[in-house]
């Protein structure tokens, strides 16, 4: 091995010798070489040519001295990355340092012109170093620094002032389109002037960036990157006092939102300590500017106040810088910035719909309750696609419904539409803001319409527009029908009459499936009495007339109606259809082969709603047999399923429902066997009523938004599709007992009972319908 | 419901309900600011980079039929994402809130 490697040695030796010789290979043999070689081998001993020294020792002082040039090298790129941060650093103190001085904190000023007299201190030992130092360069950089940072903050006031004033304005007038301009352009200032400071704040980052991306420079002298990194932890190890090790340790949330710490030695648990970590906190808040009050706002808080927004300014803070630096990673920063000034254009109040929206979509709709599901459905739906686009938020509504319903293979929820709704609208500006062709005819483009602002505004309920809002949705020529009530019409009776009469009726009549067209008809029904007392819903006399114009020309309604029918599943449709013959809704309009299907079949069928649509369906009745049809509900009475009627005005023991529909009264009307009703408005509310409760039992709300909710009817639809015999003969485990402990109580409060094979869901709908529809009968 | 209703909610569900309105509504827009953002960065993350300009190409011709099925060819799960994206800053919100409580 030894030898080798002295043949080696030799052999470069060799070369490097025939260089200094001017001796080509051809012209010399290996012997002359080395004979040549050991002369000056000798003569290097005395000093080379004319000097002493061995050509190995040469060899390696040149080695060593060329690693040395690359450390030298290596801590001058560091030092003079350790200027720029202290230039910064000098900047940034310089600023606080006026801060003080503003807030006439005397201690807190002669603490950082302390710091920054050791700052500068420091940067005059590193220029003492450093041999191309020019100070008076240095002195610029800190000025421009301080310029940028301090002009920004004054402009940011200013522009804050000038939107809030704005903002005043609009809340007196919603209507004053100079004060929302005002407010859209003093918005927009801001978020450029607050960017503006962001870059200055950032500038540590990028020198420690470029810092960590100084590079082990010359591995032709076997300086190794290990070596760089040796080196380097040598050169901190010398350079860093214990203070500041410990400064770092006390301010860890420095480096989580990547602003450079202080590298200026400062005392451990003093008051500067305190201050410091202070400064960092401001530095961190202000540099990413998340929540700015007026000053008369931030002077009137209580320290309570302060507290809490300090930690939403953080929580925000660091959410933010999360998103800048994925932004960064992904080549994003461009688009999220322009996404951020379309952002920034959006009225305020118009805000809180869209985080209502988007937080629903993120936490599930548990989180808000399905109160504020239902409702604000209607209302975002009509800002969204104001906001973000008619034709883009169409396009992207649809396409979340269409993928849901691919996905679940059930019409889409209210929940389901509430969450497309924000997200589509979120889609629709992120789309927009990036291509900005997509968005030319929108409400966007060209400012929020009168329509929208008086709409929001206004501080009635809820309910559906009745006006097309945006110019994108295609017109429609006026489509007139007036119903005229007659003896035993209601508002279902007369929408399905409308719509076989009027100008639908070529498309509604080419629906054969008739829990298709109940749905079209039930969503007409229920745009009619939206917004009407119980009590108005259900008066309707003779001669009573019904204008359809409204509805009819509502195109999008008409679209999203038909398209619900039309993505109804079989299963949906019968089940739909069971419930309107549970009801006895007149079979009008409807095909000879639906009509054929008998009401019992329907109503009952045990196990398959395919069977009882196809009319294959066992009788509901023929196979009961008592003694294998006996529950035992939680009060320890038994009960069969049976067709008998029983009319009782029993007290419940235990409440259910609330009491202002307690069944005081068997009014229900019989089909077939079953004690049920035909008060859609009895239906209707018995349906939300046993949602309401199935949530309150199985729902869990979790944390934060709801993250970590569950919910209530994805629990309970593992019962849903049994019957009630199967359930109450199940093991009484937690969640069977619960549901078991459900079933009774529904039928201790109405005294209703479960037909022979009544499916779960179908029984607690009913019971709970029968229930209200005697309290409405007697109140 | 109405607009009050809604930021009556909100507010009870954010835990802000002890601060002046004008901090309320900064901490509301600002929060959907930043979700807004990160679905941005969240889709631009998915998109590879021959994709991108294919995007550029179908917002020149401003057809929303296009970019419904670019959007669809090259996020086929964007309702999930946009919901994790959502989950995702509104807990990192959460967390660093709490963590400053602590």
């Amino acid at each position: 091995m030894e030898k080798l490697e002295k043949q080696a040695d030799d052999a470069l030796l060799i070369k490097e010798f025939r260089q200094l010789l001017g001796t080509s290979p051809e012209e010399a043999s290996a012997e002359t070489l080395v004979g040549q070689f050991t002369q000056i081998e000798d003569s290097s001993i005395r000093g080379g040519r004319g000097g002493k020294g061995k050509p190995n020792e040469i060899r390696k002082s040149v080695d060593e001295a060329r690693r040395e040039a690359v450390r030298i090298d290596h801590d001058l790129t560091r030092l003079k990355n350790d200027k720029e941060a202290l230039l910064f650093i000098v900047a940034d103190l310089r600023v606080k340092e006026r801060q003080m001085v503003d807030k006439k904190l005397t201690k807190e000023t002669d603490y950082f012109r302390e710091e920054i007299a050791k700052a500068l201190k420091k940067l005059e030992e590193i220029n003492g170093v450093i041999p191309e130092a020019n100070i008076s360069e240095d002195h610029k950089k800190v000025q421009k620094i301080i310029s940028e940072w301090s002009s920004g903050k004054r402009d940011w006031r200013k522009e804050n002032e000038q939107f809030k004033e704005a903002e005043k304005k609009l809340e007196k007038n919603p209507d004053d389109r100079r004060a929302q301009g005002d407010a859209n352009r003093a918005r927009a200032e801001m978020k450029a002037t607050g960017d503006g400071l962001e870059r200055v704040a950032n500038d540590a980052k990028v020198i420690e960036e470029n810092e960590a991306a100084t590079p082990a420079q010359n591995e032709s002298v076997l300086y190794t990157h290990e070596q760089a990194v040796l080196d380097r932890k040598e050169w901190e190890k010398r350079h860093k006092t214990e203070q500041e090790e410990a400064v770092l340790e006390a301010v860890p949330v420095v480096e989580q939102v990547e602003v450079v710490p202080l590298a200026v030695p400062i005392q451990e648990d003093s008051v500067h300590t305190e201050a410091l970590q202070a400064l960092q906190e401001e530095i961190v808040e202000e540099s990413v500017n998340p929540v700015q009050l007026s000053p008369e706002v931030e002077a009137s808080l209580s320290p309570e106040q302060s507290a809490l927004i300090k930690r939403c300014r953080y929580g925000l803070s660091v959410a933010e810088r999360e998103v800048r630096t994925r932004a960064e990673r992904a080549s994003a920063v461009d688009a999220v910035r322009k996404v951020g000034e379309v952002y920034n254009k959006i009225p305020r109040h118009y805000k809180w719909l869209f985080a209502g929206g988007l937080l629903v979509s993120g936490a599930g709709a548990v989180a808000l309750g399905a109160t504020f599901a239902v409702g604000a459905t209607g209302t975002l739906a009509v800002v969204m696609r104001g906001l973000g686009g008619a034709g883009l938020f169409v396009t992207f509504e649809k396409m979340l419904k269409g993928a849901e319903e691919k996905k679940t293979g059930l019409p889409r929820s209210k929940n389901a539409e509430l969450r497309h709704t924000a997200e589509a609208s979120a889609l629709a500006i992120i789309i927009g803001a990036l291509l900005p062709n997509m968005i030319h005819d929108t409400v966007l483009a060209s400012g929020i319409p009168d329509a929208i602002s008086e709409y929001f505004n206004s501080t009635e309920d809820v309910a559906p527009p009745t006006q097309p809002l945006i110019e994108e949705i295609p017109e429609v020529s006026p489509s007139e029908y007036t119903g005229v009530a007659e003896a035993g019409d209601s508002r279902w009776s007369l929408a399905e009459r409308a719509l076989t009469e009027g100008p639908y009726k070529d498309q509604f009549n080419q629906i054969t499936s008739r829990g298709q067209r109940m749905y079209i008809i039930d969503s007409i029904k229920d745009r009619l009495v939206a917004g009407m007392t119980e009590g108005e819903a259900d008066t309707l006399s003779i001669g009573d007339k019904i204008d359809f114009k409204e509805i009819f020309n509502d195109k999008e309604f008409m679209d999203n109606a038909f398209a619900g029918a039309q993505g109804l599943n079989p299963e949906e449709a019968t089940s739909i259809h069971n419930d309107g013959e549970a009801l006895g809704i007149p079979e009008v309009g409807l095909t000879p082969v639906e009509t054929l299907v008998s009401t019992q079949e329907n109503i009952t069928s045990p196990e398959n709603n395919e069977d009882m649509a196809s009319g294959q369906g066992q009788p509901l009745l023929t196979e009961f047999t008592p003694p294998e049809n006996e529950v035992t509900y939680a009060s320890g009475e038994t009960v069969s399923f049976t067709p008998e009627i029983t009319d009782t005005n029993a007290a419940p023991e235990t409440n259910i429902m609330p009491q202002e529909i307690l069944p005081n009264s068997s009014q229900g009307i019989l089909m077939e066997g079953q004690e049920t009703t035909n008060n859609p408005q009895a239906i209707s509310l018995a349906k939300k009523q046993v949602h309401d409760i199935i949530e309150s039992i199985w729902g869990k709300k979790g944390g934060w938004f709801g993250i970590g909710s569950s919910d209530g009817m994805e629990v309970f639809s593992n019962f849903s599709d049994k019957t009630v015999e199967e359930v109450m003969k199940m093991d009484a485990t937690s969640t069977n007992k619960e549901v078991q402990d459900l079933l009774g109580q529904a039928y201790e409060q109405t005294r209703v009972k479960s037909v022979h094979g009544e499916k779960v869901m179908n029984y607690l709908n009913r019971a709970t319908a029968v229930g209200i529809d005697r309290f409405l009968e007697n109140k | 419901m109405n607009n009050q209703e809604l930021r009556e909610i909100l507010i009870k569900e954010l835990g802000i309900g002890g601060l002046p309105e004008e901090a309320q509504d900064e901490i509301v827009s600002k929060l959907s600011e930043i979700i807004l953002k990160s679905l941005t960065v969240a889709i631009f993350e998915k998109l590879p980079d021959n994709a991108r300009a294919e995007f550029e190409q179908i917002g020149a011709k401003g057809d929303h039929a296009l970019i419904q099925e670019f959007l669809e060819r090259n996020i086929p799960n964007l309702h999930a994402l946009m919901e994790e994206e959502v989950k995702k800053t509104l807990q990192n919100f959460a967390a660093n809130e709490e963590k400053k409580n602590g």
